[in-house]
């Protein structure tokens, strides 16, 4: 998967949360789309729930095993989880190290 | 998606494991099992994977099986569980990290792996085991009461943090019952705790699964980060 797939991918599964959860579609979601925080678009549920959907059809596409919530991910002073691309970076990250490319 | 409820119970090799198990098959749920060494029973609605539950990856690919051949996970029993008897003086570090491992890190990992499933279908029942031997202090449990110490607080936590995926956590402390768990342990030992008792008897596989079936049920959505002890402690 390439960034632009990642990217796809998350941005997906932000409106679809937000529509379940809310009821509501998120039209604009953008690379630049904060997630978390101040003026984040989700609360701690539902950044839980995103990231571990992201994980898990991650894993079931590409036969790995990647943890988005790993120790690293924890330990940044700067969360990969604060925008949608700063989330696909981090999973594409995790990937090619896992993938070894 | 599998249509019947389903559930996963630890330890299920002999025991309270065991009884648990058959208890929930008898109701027409399809229970997943698991234990470290081979399965030595089986029946319709019974799947047994061979899972040590303190081992990360054991874990994962454990309930990623129940993902892939039911496709929801309904009911987790953090059954599994071991015990040594000594003084706190006297025990080597290898046991206390042994007991911790699959006494708590073992119901973390099962319970964690299970509510990531549960969360699809936003619902979800756990329930860990723990023991009348932490409110009772007793001596010569001192490390087997931590753990179980570690089980009470992991239920409150995950009892919140997990509320809002429609997931209840509570917990069952069991008097001793007549498993292989207090084999080891001396006959005047157990009649001493029974004495702490209100009600002075040895405790019952069915005890246990009494309250057991009271938190999994459907009409318990509202009983979260509870621990009830049998026996009256």
């Amino acid at each position: 998967m390439d960034r632009a797939e990642l990217l796809d991918l998350a941005i997906s599964n932000v409106k679809d949360f937000t529509l379940s959860a809310r009821g509501v579609e998120t039209k604009e979601v953008t690379d630049a789309t904060c997630l978390f925080g101040k003026d984040g678009l989700l609360d701690s549920l539902g950044l839980v729930s995103i990231v571990l959907d992201i994980e898990q059809q991650i894993n079931t596409r590409l036969g790995t095993s990647i943890s988005l919530a790993d120790d690293r991910a924890m330990s940044q002073t700067r969360s990969p989880f604060r925008t949608v691309g700063t989330l696909a970076d981090y999973a594409l990250t995790l990937i090619q190290e896992q993938l070894g490319s | 998606m599998e249509q019947r409820t389903v559930a996963l119970v630890t330890g299920t090799r002999k025991g309270l494991g065991r009884y648990i198990a058959e208890q929930l098959l008898d109701r027409g749920l399809v229970v997943v099992g698991c234990s470290r060494e081979a399965n030595t029973w089986n029946r319709e609605g019974y799947m047994h994977v061979r899972a040590d539950v303190s081992n990360e990856g054991q874990v994962k690919r454990l309930v990623e099986e129940i993902r892939q051949r039911y496709d929801r996970l309904d009911i987790t029993i953090n059954n599994a569980g071991i015990a040594s008897m000594n003084h706190s003086l006297l025990i080597p570090g290898a046991t206390a990290e042994r007991i911790m491992e699959t006494n708590f890190l073992g119901t973390f990992l099962v319970s964690r792996e299970s509510a990531k499933l549960m969360r699809k279908r936003g619902f979800g029942r756990i329930v860990n085991l723990t023991t009348v031997a932490v409110p009772l202090c007793l001596e010569g449990e001192s490390v087997y009461v931590a753990s179980k110490s570690a089980v009470e607080g992991l239920t409150h936590v995950m009892a919140r943090e997990l509320a809002g995926f429609g997931i209840t956590v509570n917990a069952v402390g069991p008097t001793p019952i007549d498993t292989d768990l207090i084999n080891h342990v001396p006959p005047e030992k157990i009649d001493e705790i029974v004495q702490r008792l209100a009600i002075k008897r040895i405790g019952q596989p069915q005890d246990v699964f009494n309250v057991v079936d009271f938190f999994i049920k459907p009409d318990s959505g509202y009983i979260t980060g509870q621990v009830v002890y049998l026996g009256g402690v």
